[in-house]
Parts: C-alpha cells; sequence; structure tokens
C-alpha cells in the first residue's frame, strides 16, 4: 500500500462471496470513494493502516463492516452480508463526513 | 397560633405547579414544591389526578405526607382556553403534468437530456424502427447496473440516441461510470411505475454544488418542450417548484396542462362593540392583525363560509366548543393572533414524494369559559383527599405576588406570564391596584410552526427542537454548535447521528430526519418564537398600560414555562430594551427561576389574608 494513494481497503476471508464484494464496491463507487480489495485475515481491522482511516471487512460469519482507525475494539458498523451496499455506501459516507443510511432494524 | 402547613396550587394550560410552606407564628418558611404536566383541560375534574401526584411529590422533598397539609389553595383558574389552526391561503395544483424536482444524493453526469421515456427492455426493440428519436431510459429496480449500462452502450452503438435515464435505485453513478457516451441521470426515483412511458420528458443533472438551470426556467420548459405562451404561463409553476434542486425530470403528457388554482382563502370578519371590519386573509398577518388593533377589541370573529378561513373558525370554534361543554353556537373568541406561516403540501404529479411549501395562516384563538369550573376541581379535590380547600384571589394578582419575590423587584410591576396555551399580562400599580389581559398565542403555537415550516408531522419531535439548541455532527468526534463553535466528545458519536443535524436535549442527541441545514431550522425555530411571542408581548403590555404607550413602563418580569426558553426572555428583553424598559426573566423566591409564581402567590397570600382561621 503505498501511502500517497487514497483508497478504502476492502479486506475479505477465504469465504466471502464474490456478490457481497461486488456490492460493497459499488455503494463505494457511487458516493465516489476509491477502494482496493485485499484477501487476508479479517482479525483487529481497527489496528491496519489506511490512508483514509477506514477499513472494511467481510467475515466468513456471513457480517460486513466498518472499522475506524480512531474508534478501539468493535467495529464502528456492521450488518448482514444482504446489506453489502448499504455498507459499502456508509463507508464511503463516514469518509465524506454525509448521514449515514441505515438499515431498517432485523 | 401554632404551626400550619400551607399548599399553593396552581393548575395552567400545560402544568400543574405546587409551592408547601410553614406557618408558624406568622412566620413563613417555603419547604419544597414541584411541577407536573396538568392532567386533561385546565379546570376539569381530571385535574385532580395531576395535583394529587404534585402534592405528593413536594410533600416527599419536604419530608411529609400529604395528610400533613392543613390547607390548599388553588388559584382562580383564569376561564379562558385557547386552540390553534392553521391552513394554505392559497394552493397549487399540478394536474396532467408529471414532474420530479428531486434531490438524490448522487445523480449521475451532467446536463439536459430531451427525449421520448421507454422502458430498458425496450430500448433495443425501438431504435431500429425510428433511429431519429431520442430516448430518456427508464430503469427499475429490477434490473443491475451493469446490465443496463451496457443495454444502452449497445443501443447507442446501432445508432440510437439516448439522452437521459430515469433510475429507481440509487446507481445513478454506477451506469454513468460505464457508459460510452456520458448523459444525465436522475435516480433514486421511488415511485418511478409513475412515469409514463412514450411520453416526451426532459431530464436535467446539475455540477455537484450548482442548481438545474433549465427545467427551474419557465422559458428553459418552453423551449423544451415547444410550448406556445398560454402554455407557458400554464407551466410555470413547475418551474418554480423546481428553483434550487440539484436534479430534476419533467413529463409532458397528452393532454398535459398546469393549472394553478387560487383556493379562496376568504374574509375574516372581526366583530367589535361597536363596529364591525372586514379583512381579507390573502393580505396576511400583518394586515388582520393591523385591523384587529384598529377595531381595538373584539368579542367574536367569524370566517366567510365557504372559504378556508371559514373552515378553519368554524373547525375552531367545535373544538373550543367540545373543550368547554358549550354549544359551537354559544362560543364567542374573545381574542386571536394570526401569524404569517409556511405550510407544506403534496406536489400532485411528484414521484419520489416532494412537498411544495406553500403560504398560509396560523390562528390561535381565545374563549371566555364557564367560571365555576374551578369550584368543581376544588370540590373533588376535598373529597378526594380530607383536606381544607381555599380558591384563593385572581391568577394575576398571585402571580404578581409571587414574582415580586424576585430580588430588586418592586411596585409599581408589570409581569408577564408566557405559558404554553397562552400569554398573559398584570400590572400592579404603586397604590396595588391590579388590571390584567390574556391573550392567545404561546409555546404551543410556536411548537405548530416549527412542525409544520419544517414539515416534520411530529409534534413531539417539533416541541423538543423548540426547547433545545442544535449541533451538527461533522466527524465522528467532532461537532459544529448552532454559534459556530465547535464541540470536542471523547467518545465517539453514534452511527444515527453521524454527519447529521441533532437536537441537544437533556436526554441526548435526537438526530434529525430533514435535510433541512442547521442554519435554516435555528432560523425557523427563532423567527417562530419572535412571530408568537415578540408580537404577543406588545399587544398586551398596550393592553394594560394606562397611557397605552408602552414606553410608560420602566419593569417586567416575565413567569412561566415559556420564560425558562433558553432564548424567548433574551428576544423580549432585547426587544422591551428599544422602549427603555428593564425587562428579565423572574427569580422566585430567590430560587426558583420564573418557575412557581402563582402557587407561591397563593401561600403568600394565605399568611396576608389572615390565615388561620
Amino acid at each position: 500500500m503505498s501511502s500517497k494513494e487514497i483508497f478504502i481497503p476492502i479486506i475479505h476471508d477465504a469465504g466471502a462471496q464474490y456478490e457481497v464484494i461486488r456490492e460493497i464496491s459499488a455503494g463505494l463507487e457511487e458516493e465516489g470513494v476509491p477502494y482496493r480489495v485485499l484477501q487476508r485475515t479479517t482479525r483487529n481491522l481497527g489496528d491496519l493502516p489506511s490512508p483514509l482511516q477506514v477499513v472494511i471487512g467481510v467475515h466468513d460469519n456471513g457480517t460486513v463492516s466498518v472499522s475506524h482507525e480512531k474508534v478501539k475494539g468493535t467495529p464502528y458498523l456492521e450488518y448482514s452480508w444482504k446489506h453489502a451496499r448499504r455498507l459499502g455506501k456508509n463507508a464511503a459516507r463516514l469518509v465524506k463526513g454525509l448521514p449515514l443510511h441505515l438499515p431498517e432494524r432485523g | 397560633m401554632g404551626k400550619r402547613i400551607v399548599a399553593g396550587v396552581d393548575i395552567g394550560n400545560s402544568s400543574t405547579e405546587v409551592a408547601i410552606a410553614i406557618i408558624e407564628g406568622g412566620q413563613m418558611q417555603f419547604l419544597a414544591q414541584h411541577l407536573v404536566k396538568t392532567t386533561g383541560v385546565k379546570g376539569t375534574v381530571e385535574n385532580v389526578r395531576g395535583i394529587r401526584f404534585a402534592l405528593q411529590e413536594a410533600a416527599g422533598k419536604a419530608g411529609l405526607t400529604v395528610s400533613q397539609i392543613d390547607l390548599i389553595r388553588l388559584n382562580d383558574a383564569v376561564p379562558v382556553i385557547g386552540d390553534l389552526a392553521m391552513d394554505l391561503i392559497s394552493e397549487t395544483i399540478i394536474t396532467e403534468s408529471s414532474m420530479i424536482g428531486h434531490n438524490p444524493d448522487s445523480p449521475g453526469g451532467a446536463g439536459l437530456g430531451v427525449g421520448t421515456t421507454i422502458g430498458i427492455e425496450q430500448l433495443l426493440d425501438m431504435d431500429t424502427a425510428r433511429t431519429d428519436d431520442a430516448y430518456i431510459v427508464v430503469i427499475g429496480k429490477g434490473f443491475d447496473f451493469e446490465w443496463a449500462a451496457g443495454r444502452i452502450n449497445l443501443a447507442m452503438s446501432r445508432g440510437a440516441s439516448v439522452t437521459g435515464a430515469i433510475v429507481q435505485k440509487d446507481d445513478g453513478v454506477l451506469i454513468h461510470n460505464r457508459l460510452q457516451h456520458k448523459i444525465p441521470i436522475v435516480d433514486e426515483v421511488s415511485l418511478i411505475e409513475k412515469v409514463p412511458l412514450n411520453k416526451k420528458a426532459a431530464v436535467e443533472v446539475a455540477l455537484p454544488g450548482h442548481v438545474i438551470r433549465t427545467l427551474s426556467n419557465p422559458y428553459g420548459l418552453s423551449t423544451v418542450f415547444s410550448l406556445t405562451p398560454d402554455e407557458t404561463i400554464q407551466i410555470a409553476p413547475v418551474a418554480k417548484a423546481l428553483v434550487g434542486n440539484r436534479s430534476a425530470v419533467v413529463i409532458r403528457t397528452a393532454q398535459g396542462e398546469v393549472v394553478e388554482r387560487k383556493i379562496e382563502a376568504g374574509r375574516m370578519i372581526l366583530i367589535g362593540t361597536q363596529n364591525r371590519l372586514e379583512v381579507s386573509v390573502n393580505d396576511g398577518a400583518d394586515a388582520i392583525m393591523d385591523a384587529y388593533e384598529r377595531l381595538g377589541s373584539v368579542t367574536d370573529v367569524q370566517g366567510e363560509t365557504g372559504t378556508n378561513v371559514g373552515g378553519m373558525l368554524s373547525g375552531l370554534r367545535q373544538d373550543l366548543a367540545e373543550l368547554t361543554g358549550q354549544t359551537p353556537g354559544e362560543i364567542s373568541i374573545s381574542d386571536f393572533l394570526a401569524v404569517d406561516a409556511v405550510i407544506p403540501s403534496s406536489i400532485s404529479g411528484s414521484m419520489a414524494g416532494e412537498l411544495a411549501m406553500e403560504s398560509g395562516v396560523a390562528l390561535a384563538s381565545m374563549v371566555k369559559t364557564d367560571k365555576s369550573s374551578i369550584h368543581r376541581v376544588a370540590r373533588s379535590l376535598e373529597q378526594e383527599l380530607g383536606i381544607a380547600i381555599e380558591v384563593g384571589g385572581v391568577e394575576a394578582e398571585m402571580a404578581i405576588r409571587g414574582a415580586l419575590t424576585t430580588p430588586g423587584t418592586r411596585k409599581p410591576i408589570v409581569i408577564l406570564d408566557m405559558g404554553g396555551g397562552s400569554t398573559d399580562a398584570a400590572m400592579m400599580d404603586a397604590s396595588g391596584n391590579i388590571t390584567s389581559t390574556h391573550l392567545a398565542g404561546a409555546g404551543d403555537m410556536v411548537t405548530m410552526l416549527i412542525n409544520s415550516e419544517l414539515a416534520l408531522g411530529d409534534k413531539e419531535l417539533a416541541e423538543k427542537i423548540k426547547k433545545n439548541p442544535l449541533g451538527k455532527v461533522l466527524s465522528l468526534f467532532h461537532m459544529q454548535l448552532e454559534d459556530g463553535t465547535m464541540l470536542f466528545s471523547e467518545a465517539p458519536f453514534p452511527p444515527h447521528t453521524f454527519g447529521r443535524v441533532v437536537i441537544r436535549g437533556e436526554d441526548g442527541l435526537t438526530p434529525l430526519p430533514t435535510r433541512v441545514s442547521m442554519e435554516k431550522i435555528r432560523e425557523i425555530r427563532r423567527s417562530a418564537k419572535r412571530r408568537v411571542f415578540v408580537t404577543n408581548v406588545l399587544r398586551a403590555l398596550k393592553r394594560i398600560v394606562p397611557t397605552r404607550n408602552v414606553k410608560h413602563l420602566s419593569f417586567v418580569v416575565m413567569v412561566g414555562g415559556s420564560a425558562l426558553d433558553f432564548e424567548i426572555p433574551q428576544m423580549v428583553t432585547e426587544e422591551l430594551g428599544k422602549y427603555g424598559i428593564v425587562a428579565g426573566f423572574a427569580n422566585i423566591r430567590g430560587t426558583e427561576g420564573p418557575r412557581n409564581a402563582v402557587a407561591t402567590g397563593l401561600v403568600l397570600s394565605s399568611i396576608k389574608n389572615g390565615g388561620a382561621t
């Protein structure tokens, strides 16, 4: 990762579905924020360096998450795979400082 | 004479207040006070429940039980009841033409596209047949963005002209990024099934930070749709409704016509003791209040039947009749306040649920009611508690006695009691004579205006906006406050508040569902308060000053719930400062702020009345 480039890393476990990653990417693209997809362990994503301080995780357990460098411990956002597009969108909006579109309960 | 415990109970329109004091050998010491929401309509037997609860709480704070109270003094609640109504004074009705003045966060592309609407699934069938036509593609939520973009690219490569797209999902940028020839795309059009196919349409998207220029200009629309001068006049309201948007779609249907119909707002008939005045509601609130001032005082107000104002006043009359147990015919309005207001109304022909803000008038009105009702409350309370009840004194006098416990005050004094339902003023001259007045319009009217002008449809939220300052969460850790300063938070703000305008209440942050900016919300809030309270304070003072000249007053003390507001007292202080008046909110007994004036006055007057009998 060159420190001069600006993007949000999408880190996924080996078992992540392609469709989930595609939807996250679409959410980021719609908001105009660059991203890069990487496969490696999705543990402790908040400790991973990211040019925009935000890291997206696609987990084997069926969830997607957004971790922020400055928020230690649990991810700032965590949804099920079916809200992948929304998660990508919200990760971008978090970077842009715009209100998030939270999924309805359930 | 032994020691006696006396409680004062003040039943207001919105809150019931209690003060408890011990009187021993002519010495009085206040022990506790409490405030609860008034149960039921002021002056009805339902009040007893709230009173009993307030007494229990106050007694508890004083280390007593309710049964140790020797005497309860109730205020002779002023028999006036107010109600509120608002309605449009004009209405735009758009028929047979569809438009979307729509601001999605991320439309695609930029520019203006004009063409015939066509479903994406028909796109390839059509282009070979009539290659001269330009198309606006309509893409429902069932279609994937890559597929849709591929389809448009294919059609264009075969020679079809596609000039714009209307998309249901939030896919505008995604489709745009995949197109070989760029077109403007409006997305997040929730009611896409309402978009008629095979009709001439125009799609316009402006660059970020810009607003559309063609579809918001009547002559732009006439150019796009080749309209005659008469048709241009008809379509002008559409252009007006689109001003300030970043993107829009206008579709012209075959019989398309736009009609602006002005519903007759009607005339208000103000009936005074000697004569009557008529004023058209279309002239606005200022003209109505001017007419009222010329008339001096009203004995009743009527609205022209079959008009908006007629309906509004008969609705008020109906409500007031229900509240007071009188028939609508017996109700005569003793005061009213008209305020200009902005009222949201849904745009017919809109496809994403947009609202148009129309001008209207809000009315607060007040009636005098049956005076004996407080005695029914007193009897019922006496039966329930087995404690002696006394209905003591005129409310205005009690309030002044309470207000005079504010350090630094003396007679002559004027109090402004700014509550939820009414704005009252009373003056005590140097020799103790009291004049008082009760005016319609107070805190509840401010709430109604905020609710309407922000199109919230949620009275409780409007009430919260009224009572608390705002902030905007800018990042995980900092928030801009409405005065422009920044607040740093050690814990990250929760996701549901991120990026939003929030109400900073005592119970934490409440995010607002609206996209309206913090500055605009603040402006609406302050303007609503000014329109109601500053207007009413001046009206009230003019009525109680013997000379009718407000400049002849020197000390004004504000009491009541709305005097606790974080900005209303300052607004009043500032306004009255122009007349050289010292105005500020009370500090009852040096500790209670603007609260508990009447309850305190009731207790105090028990000793002056000779107290024990």
